[in-house]
């Protein structure tokens, strides 16, 4: 399998986040509006409205009991709790999308036969530091580990930079 | 950088061109280019052989060592 320059898995991966950029800015500008939403059903307002979403017997209406178990959890939040959801998730989309674009500009250089570069450098750096971020928002081990991997792969991409350096002005 | 490379001067005193002498050494305009202005990092000895015989001298007339500041003051 190639993995750099034309038709090889950088210019798939390069396409794949070129149209994942597009659907989650997509879903960040239509999510606020089922946010606000699901959080005008959780209000006993809301639930007046649609009596289903008030029903505590979510498991007889053919919902996972799982589910249905999280939406009583949410529903007795306090309000301030389910308004600060709705920053929390602009957060991460936000770095999501910060991501998704420099990860598209990364294997765009990949698939141009571009990769001891210090531009691809300064991607990979970036990248991982917002894939921590969003490990430290989201409470995840995994984004974490896979920052602390990214770092490691940006070390290695910059030595081999400085050695290319070395390589093309060697005459 | 300590060593400096002469070659300008040496292609001065033969009367040789960038583009000639990048033909018969089979190096191209850019690389030689990078040699005659210094920016390059390190030349190889099949280069250096090619170079000196063309331009008919020594690696010593090509290559010239100056002390930094700081070697001076050690």
């Amino acid at each position: 399998m190639k993995y750099f320059g034309k038709k090889s898995l950088s210019s798939v991966m390069a396409a794949i986040t070129q149209v994942l950029n597009y659907v989650v800015l997509v879903v960040t500008i239509l999510s606020p509006i089922a946010l606000v939403g699901i959080i005008f059903l959780s209000t006993p307002y809301g639930s007046s409205l649609l009596p289903i979403a008030g029903t505590c017997d979510l498991n007889a209406l053919g919902v996972n009991p799982t589910d249905a178990k999280d939406w009583n959890t949410f529903r007795n939040l306090p309000m301030l709790t389910k308004l600060v959801i709705i920053p929390y998730f602009f957060a991460l989309a936000y770095l999501s999308l910060k991501i998704i674009r420099k990860a598209t500009i990364l294997f765009a250089n990949f698939a141009n036969d571009i990769v001891f570069n210090t531009c691809n450098v300064g991607l990979i750096s970036k990248i991982s530091k917002l894939t921590i971020a969003i490990s430290i928002l989201s409470f995840s081990f995994a984004s974490l580990l896979i920052g602390i991997v990214l770092l490691l792969v940006c070390e290695l991409i910059r030595t081999g930079t400085s050695l290319q350096d070395e390589i093309d002005l060697t005459i | 950088m300590s060593i400096i490379f002469r070659l300008d001067r040496v292609m001065a005193d033969r009367k040789t061109s960038l583009g000639d002498l990048a033909k018969r050494i089979d190096l191209t305009d850019s690389n030689l280019s990078i040699l005659k202005t210094g920016k390059a990092k390190a030349i190889r000895i099949n280069t250096l052989e090619a170079l000196c015989r063309e331009l008919r001298c020594q690696p010593g007339d090509l290559l010239e060592y100056q002390a930094d500041e700081t070697d001076t003051n050690q």
